[in-house]
């Protein structure tokens, strides 16, 4: 699975506090790219989408707090 | 796919109203930001059953909406806000009278000029002393 966050809509610090909340379920990678955060991790493509979209929406629920 | 993407104007609404408006939305849809150069790309996805997009995005707006509106209120109304806070910080702090009041009431506990003690027992003391005097 691979996740591309806009740098100028998702802080860094959100997607990095995010990760590392995951890190007990999901180890993901994070890298930086041209105007994106690359989130990279091994899941089951049954269960990808679903991973997915929870965490982006975990993502935006930190931006808010 | 049910899923629905609109454009939202970048130059006209903040990323904050944007961020606070998603906020509201999370529990039932799952939601996607990107940008491009002028506008940012929200997409939609319902977390369960069929929904009217249409609607939600409608819904979306009207609230983007009313937070830009709370957005401008509390620029507006930021001084205002600092100055009753200010004034309600200022008065739980004890005034320089309460203070010069809580002082003189210590003293006059303390009775450090002896104004509290009966004039028979002053005088006594006074008379044992001259009688002693008489004496020598």
């Amino acid at each position: 699975m691979i996740l591309k966050l806009n740098k100028e809509i998702y802080p860094k610090k959100a997607v990095q506090k995010a990760v590392s909340f995951y890190k007990k379920v999901i180890i993901f990678r994070l890298k930086e790219e041209k105007g994106y955060f690359s989130v990279s991790g091994n899941i089951e493509k049954n269960n990808e989408e679903l991973v997915k979209n929870e965490f982006l929406n975990f993502v935006l629920g930190i931006i808010r707090q | 796919m049910n899923k629905i993407t609109f454009l939202l104007d970048s130059k006209l609404i903040s990323l904050e109203a944007i961020y606070s408006t998603c906020y509201a939305f999370i529990d039932k849809f799952y939601i996607y930001l990107d940008k491009n150069k002028e506008n940012v790309i929200v997409a939609f996805q319902p977390k369960e059953g069929k929904v009217n997009l249409k609607t939600i995005e409608g819904e979306f707006r009207n609230e983007l909406l009313s937070n830009l509106l709370r957005e401008k209120i509390t620029k507006n109304n930021s001084k205002i806000r600092e100055y009753i806070l200010g004034q309600a910080l200022y008065s739980s702090t004890p005034s320089k009278i309460e203070e010069f009041l809580t002082k003189t009431e210590e003293d006059y506990i303390e009775d450090p000029l002896g104004i509290a003690i009966p004039w028979e027992e002053k005088t006594k003391s006074k008379n044992k002393t001259k009688k002693k005097s008489k004496s020598k």
